[in-house]
């Protein structure tokens, strides 16, 4: 029984040629239409189709009719109940919504829209992606719920979400319908950030170095936490009363340039020296300094903020290294 | 097939719900399961209602749920004897389900407890399968449904609202399909297999032995023994006699039918029209069924014999329904000698001075016919009483009967009036039956109840064959004139002070109970008393004679029925959202047109912001656009004019 809807969905898309109207149009929304939905008894339905088998055997047996009316009526909610499951994932429209960057190590999260544009309540619709875990959502006065998904991020570089799939098994968990399609949507995953380590002194003179300068530095303000950031800068009191966790910034007196080359420590591999660049880019961006970043195939130029911090970052994510 | 599904979930007010489902389906068991049993099962399910009650309280430990199963086990078993059958299953089964919900915690164990609270539903229905009873089954199973869909939402979105309007809506959509398969699901003749002994309830009514007093007893009934549907006009309340079975044999004190006459064939000369109707006899589990003296014509299931009595194969355990036709004037043939013999058997010892009384009326008056009507005077002029409650009589019934207490009910009458007639040489026996009826008017039918159960006597005449003689009518006519609750329902009516009230009252309440019976009726006519029988007899009438075409039918129903239920649910929710979607649309694509084009995530207001950012001179109407846009979209009420503004509006917008 395990087997079978894969089976099934195979012969039907042999037949019906499914396979290419699914989702492989780089679309960015796709609304599930009647081709695109399957409907199969859960392992439960196949459990209430036993017990009606014994009702009806029973109210055979002791020719009892109000037995069939029960039998008859349990059946029928489950045959009405197929509409129910089927109306509940049809003319959905699902769409790409925002992948941020994380680093690896952590979730990758993507963000999805489900909509509808009639009045129907979708109940406990699930979305689903290969190794995401589920997510579950109704969508009632709202025409459109927010779906995340996350994914734990193992390697750097853009993460694809590939083959989602929309399922719902209510009203009574005896019927599955369900819906998969894939849509352009990717979150970059920076390179996971090595543990704090000073960074070389760059040629233009100046140090990036953090540590020493942390206690004696003017704190200017907050900027929301990221991985990497030092535990002694988190803003734990403010944590206790609020969900965002927030890192204090300190203005560095010595505020300089640094160049982080890709270079500077030929000893490590590739991997190590991407998390190691990872590590001193956030660390200074965190203090404030100006810094550029020299690889192999790009060079970026000295800047400060956060477009400049996802800039380097992202060459960082995204760099192959020149094959010999 | 996956098991685990993410969507289904349990929650504490989930547990609560499905408790109290479960005691909705246990609680009229309570009236029949022993009492420890009943006890137990209430005890387990107070036990996992503590438990929710208390976030800190545990289930109990494995190895405590094998000792107690098996202490309910064997509970059971002593209980009954065995562990099959009705009644033993029953209470299997409810222990097994209380028991279960000592260790439910899985969603594949909430559902297992449902599914089994489906099956103790179902043998609510074992029974009795009245009106009531069917409502309160659908009852606890609209529960039991609520509390599988509650399972299948969102925990956040849980409410006894929302589980309560999906619920009624599958129901409520579910009938005609319900329907459907009620009328042509094609019925097998059951039982598939040979049922327990306990498989249906005790016999009722009139048994094939009489001794005085057993009719009495039944006299208390207000049990329905059988409907009657007249096809043409109701027979009058004096001719209105039921006959059952006929009895022979006697010992002085009990009678019975004896062996069964096996020569000779039926005869009769009928005088007169028959009269035509249809009797719904309610299961009596006995092998015979009542007509009207006497039977013209014999229903299927049945054969006559000699005695003109109706006789089945097997015994009448369901609702039964077939159409006769009698002779109320008729005369039969020939007595042959072994007849003759049965009908004029007198006990050796007992009861010596009514034989005496009858030989002394045989010398002094000679013909048969001066004979009976002296006797019935004889009833008619010596102090008898009519009553429902005879005193007690002992070895010598008869004698003493006539001659000390001359309290009785019909069956001392017949029986006593038989023996005198056979003392006197005049071939007799004991008819037992039903007598009378009440008409209910609205219904328009004859309702005949274990309180109208009779025995009168037949004799044997040269001329006429067997002629109907019930001495009862000599004593108390109104018995048989007006029937049964009449007669004894007048004592009550005279202790009542407040006559117009109680007049009133009486009228009302009779009307209110004639209404209720004609509904039960027809719910005994068309839903328990739907059998194959019925059904093919009905299906023939719309030309569907084969098992096959039926099925064929019933699936192109039910297929027709579910795609006018999605064709309609998609038609209404689409029409006036499409409205209003498509001149938002409109909306958007004017701005598209100027290089504003909005995101597939972004929302109306975020885009309305942006445009007024882009065109502040647009910006009240860009406001007013979509803020009515939201309104129609979002709220839940709307209205037709509302639509046209916003038409209007987009419509006059100009870049």
């Amino acid at each position: 029984m395990k087997y079978l809807p894969p089976l099934i969905e195979q012969i039907t898309s042999r037949l019906f040629n499914i396979e290419r109207r699914r989702g492989n149009s780089r679309s960015e929304s796709i609304v599930l239409t009647r081709r695109r939905i399957y409907i199969l008894p859960t392992y439960y339905g196949l459990l209430f189709a036993m017990l009606l088998m014994l009702l009806l055997v029973g109210s055979t047996n002791y020719n009892n009719s109000l037995g069939f009316v029960l039998t008859f009526l349990l059946a029928s909610i489950a045959l009405v109940s197929i509409i129910h499951t089927y109306r509940n994932l049809l003319n959905l429209r699902i769409e790409v919504g925002k992948a941020g960057a994380v680093f690896c190590g952590s979730d990758a999260t993507f963000q999805l829209q489900l909509k509808k544009t009639d009045k129907q309540v979708r109940y406990n619709i699930c979305v689903r992606a290969k190794g995401t875990s589920p997510f579950i959502t109704t969508i009632d006065d709202n025409t459109i719920a927010t779906v995340k998904l996350t994914r734990p991020a193992t390697q750097r570089g853009w993460q694809p979400l590939e083959q989602i799939t929309i399922d719902s098994v209510f009203p009574l968990g005896f019927f599955r319908a369900w819906s998969h399609c894939t849509l352009p949507i990717s979150c970059l995953v920076y390179p996971q950030p090595a543990p704090p380590s000073p960074p070389p002194t760059s040629r233009s003179g100046g140090t990036g170095n953090s540590s020493t300068l942390s206690g004696t530095d003017d704190f200017i303000g907050f900027r929301s936490y990221q991985p990497g950031d030092s535990p002694r800068h988190v803003n734990w009191k403010g944590a206790a009363h609020s969900d965002e966790l927030l890192t204090k910034r300190f203005a560095d007196h010595e505020s300089s340039e640094n160049w982080f080359e890709w270079d500077a420590r030929p000893d490590l591999d590739t991997e190590a020296r991407l998390s190691l660049l990872c590590r001193w880019v956030i660390d200074a961006e965190q203090h404030g300094n100006r810094y550029g970043l020299r690889m192999p195939d790009s060079t970026i130029p000295l800047g400060q903020g956060s477009d400049q911090q996802h800039r380097c970052l992202k060459a960082l994510a995204l760099f192959e290294p020149i094959s010999t | 097939m996956k098991r685990d599904l993410a969507h289904i979930t349990t929650s504490r007010t989930t547990t609560l719900w499905l408790l109290a489902a479960l005691l909705l389906a246990f609680a009229p068991h309570t009236l029949r399961l022993p009492l420890t049993i009943s006890a137990l099962c209430l005890l387990f399910g107070l036990w996992r209602f503590s438990i929710e009650r208390r976030p800190a309280a545990k289930l109990p430990r494995r190895i405590v749920r094998t000792m107690i199963l098996c202490a309910t086990l064997v509970i059971v078993y002593l209980h009954y004897g065995t562990l099959l059958g009705r009644e033993a299953g029953i209470a299997l089964l409810a222990t097994m389900l209380a028991l279960k919900l000592l260790e439910m915690r899985t969603v594949r164990d909430y559902i297992v407890v449902i599914l089994l609270g489906y099956f103790l539903a179902v043998t609510l229905v074992l029974y009795s399968q009245t009106l009531p009873i069917a409502a309160y089954m659908i009852l606890v199973a609209f529960m039991l449904t609520a509390t599988l869909i509650d399972l299948n939402l969102q925990q956040e979105k849980r409410s006894v609202q929302t589980r309560l309007q999906v619920t009624g809506k599958l129901f409520v959509q579910a009938v005609p399909i319900m329907l459907i398969l009620f009328f042509l699901f094609p019925r097998i003749p059951g039982p598939l297999w040979s049922l327990p002994d306990d498989a249906h309830s005790g016999t009722t009514g009139i048994s094939d032995e009489m001794s005085m007093g057993s009719i009495s007893n039944l006299s208390q009934s207000n049990r329905i023994a059988f409907r009657v549907a007249f096809d043409e006009q109701i027979i009058d309340n004096t001719l209105s006699y039921w006959r059952g079975p006929v009895l022979w044999q006697t010992d002085g004190k009990n009678w019975r039918a004896g062996p069964a006459a096996t020569s000779g064939a039926l005869s009769y000369r009928p005088k007169g029209e028959p009269v035509h109707y249809t009797v719904t006899l309610e299961p009596h589990n006995r092998k015979w069924l009542y007509g009207l003296d006497i039977p013209a014509t014999v229903p299927p299931q049945a054969t006559i014999n000699r005695d003109f009595q109706l006789i089945t194969q097997s015994k009448v355990k369901e609702l039964t329904r077939y159409e006769m036709s009698s002779y109320s004037e008729y005369e039969t043939g020939p007595l042959t000698s072994d007849e003759r013999q049965r009908a004029l058997q007198l006990p050796t010892s007992r009861n010596s001075r009514a034989v005496a009384l009858g030989q002394q009326w045989q010398q002094r008056l000679q013909e048969p016919e001066k004979i009976i009507s002296h006797a019935l005077q004889y009833f008619n002029q010596q102090p008898f009483v009519y009553t429902l409650k005879p005193p007690r009589l002992g070895d010598n019934p008869v004698d003493e009967f006539l001659f000390n207490t001359q309290q009785g009910f019909c069956e001392h009458y017949a029986a006593s009036f038989t023996i005198l007639m056979r003392a006197a040489g005049i071939p007799a026996r004991i008819v037992t039956g039903y007598q009378g009826g009440d008409f209910n008017p609205i219904g328009n039918y004859l309702i005949v109840r274990q309180r109208d159960a009779h025995a009168w006597t037949e004799v044997w005449l040269a001329r006429q064959g067997w002629v109907r003689v019930d001495p009862t009518a000599a004593v108390a006519p109104e018995r048989i004139e007006q029937g049964a609750e009449t007669l004894f329902s007048e004592r009550f009516n005279r202790q009542s002070t407040l006559q117009f009230d109680s007049m009133f009252l009486t009228t009302g309440w009779l009307r209110l109970r004639y209404g209720w019976d004609t509904l039960n009726n027809s719910w005994n006519q068309w839903v328990i008393g739907y059998d194959t029988l019925k059904q093919s007899q009905l299906l023939s009438r719309f030309g569907i004679d084969s098992i096959k075409q039926m099925a064929i039918i019933m699936v192109i129903a039910i297929i027709s029925v579910l795609t006018i239920l999605q064709l309609l649910a998609m038609r209404r929710s689409r029409k006036k959202q499409d409205l209003i979607s498509s001149t938002y649309q409109h909306f958007c694509q004017k701005f598209a047109a100027i290089g504003i084009q909005r995101q597939p995530h972004e929302g109306p207001i975020d885009f309305s912001q942006r445009i007024i950012a882009a065109r502040p001179d647009l910006a009240p109407q860009v406001l007013q656009i979509s803020d009515l846009y939201i309104a129609l979209k979002y709220r839940p009420r709307h209205t037709q004019q509302q639509i046209k503004q916003l038409q209007q509006q987009v419509r006059r917008l100009k870049l």
